[in-house]
């Protein structure tokens, strides 16, 4: 059943109540707030409506540019939220988000939705657009956590260094607690899907007239599908971002 | 084993060490000592290859320190920096702990010759059944130490060894690091006592 304006917009009125906590506890947070509820469906809006012309002309080319896009986009939001350097760190994040999409993308289209045409926009795109989200905050964390660690740290890297280690073994307990950090949500997550949370991608299909079984096959493997990209998507970054964030003698700049 | 050939050094874009040259022998035991913030542990860090020098050469055991050559410069010593809280719990945790690296398995020492060790700083055998928080600074930092000698490593560096010690502590470690014959040792200190003991010593800067 489609939601009319009228509903939608008294939906919207329920944002009031968080909205008077925020202000009630002084959290300086309404503003922020009620601009990302409205860029949220400025944005939605916009993509909805850009969709469908997607879904119509079904261009390879056009999907892959989209994909790009997105991937740009995230990589500027993880880099801003890590405070690292935009110019430094946008080309190798960049990189690492699209290669990690690609992977996963070819896998699901390929082997588990078999289509013939990998591009085929109807799934390509929502697909590889929760994919690249979900590694957004991924990356966020675990780059903060490996970096922010490395920075507090310092001198037990080096340490490990003085002492022995490879850069690679000086390295790996900050790998550690990054993957750690990044990854427990996701598991947890994983742990009590269907008892205690209903996905937000199942329960869109199943509003949107969708079989449950079918909702809950494609919830399984967009789980797997979301923490195989993630977790390549952070090794990834952090490989490709090492050379600019540690000099010749393997020292952080 | 170790030289600076006329050396300079700057910091936040100030000169800070300018002209030092040096020629340290094998097994030789030098202190580094001078008013803070006068770049004595630049010139460890330098060793390590930790900072650079803007001019000069410092070379390793007839190797010139160099991005390539810095991995195998970092196989030859062992260092104790002056205040660092390593994430183990136990005792026996912290002093295995450069032993899982791989350049150091071989070297990974039995619970005899830890104690050994223990013995010759007077450490009582159990505290390394003890866990991190249970032990004094003054016990943690002879502990370190003798973790960075256990890794027999031909050049030790240590910053401030003694800081944390009381004077008898201090002898025992001046006489545990003399014992160690074949070991250059390059070692920081404020302590007069610990830099009185040492034959060669190095002024930085001026009091």
């Amino acid at each position: 059943m489609d939601i009319s304006f009228t509903s939608l917009l008294w939906g919207f009125l329920l944002i009031i109540i968080p909205t008077y906590f925020l202000h009630h506890y002084r959290t300086g947070l309404v503003k922020d707030t009620l601009i990302a509820a409205l860029r949220m469906t400025a944005q939605l809006f916009l993509i909805g409506f850009y969709l469908k012309y997607m879904f119509d002309l079904n261009l390879w080319w056009l999907n892959v540019l989209w994909v790009i896009i997105m991937a740009g986009v995230a990589s500027q939001t993880i880099i801003k939220r890590t405070n690292l350097s935009l110019r430094q760190m946008f080309v190798p994040i960049t990189i690492a988000l699209i290669c990690s999409v690609a992977i996963i993308d070819i896998y699901f289209m390929g082997l588990i939705v078999r289509q013939d045409n990998l591009f085929e926009t109807r799934y390509f795109i929502p697909i590889s657009g929760m994919i690249l989200g979900n590694m957004l905050s991924a990356n966020v964390i675990a780059m903060n956590t490996y970096y922010g660690v490395l920075r507090r740290e310092r001198t037990n890297y080096l340490f490990r260094l003085a002492n022995g280690a490879s850069a690679h073994e000086a390295r790996s307990p900050f790998m550690r607690d990054a993957l750690i950090k990044s990854f427990n949500p996701t598991i947890a997550s994983m742990a009590v899907m269907g008892l205690i949370a209903l996905p937000g991608t199942m329960t869109g299909q199943i509003l949107g007239g969708s079989d449950p079984d079918v909702a809950i096959k494609y919830q399984i493997m967009l789980m797997i599908s979301i923490f195989a990209s993630s977790l390549i998507s952070v090794l990834l970054t952090l490989a490709l971002t090492h050379h600019k964030i540690f000099n010749k003698y393997e020292m952080p700049i | 084993m170790i030289q600076f050939n006329n050396t300079y050094f700057i910091y936040d874009e100030k000169p800070l060490i300018s002209g030092f040259s040096v020629n340290i022998a094998r097994g030789e035991k030098v202190v580094i000592y001078g008013p803070s913030g006068s770049g004595k542990s630049t010139l460890v860090h330098a060793i390590l290859g930790f900072v650079q020098a803007e001019q000069g050469e410092i070379i390793v055991n007839n190797l010139p320190i160099s991005p390539d050559s810095i991995n195998e410069i970092r196989q030859l010593t062992s260092w104790l920096p002056q205040d660092i809280s390593l994430p183990y719990n136990s005792v026996r945790d912290m002093i295995l702990a450069p032993f899982e690296f791989k350049a150091n398995h071989s070297r990974k020492p039995s619970d005899q010759e830890i104690l050994a060790e223990f013995d010759k700083l007077k450490l009582e055998h159990n505290l390394l059944e003890k866990g991190i928080t249970e032990i004094s600074g003054g016990q943690k930092q002879r502990i370190l130490l003798l973790t960075t000698v256990l890794l027999r490593k031909p050049i030790l560096l240590l910053d401030e060894p003694t800081s944390a010690l009381d004077a008898q502590s201090v002898d025992l470690v001046i006489n545990y690091l003399k014992s160690l014959t074949d070991t250059t040792i390059i070692a920081i200190s404020h302590d007069e006592k610990f830099i009185n003991a040492f034959d060669r010593k190095l002024l930085i800067g001026q009091f």
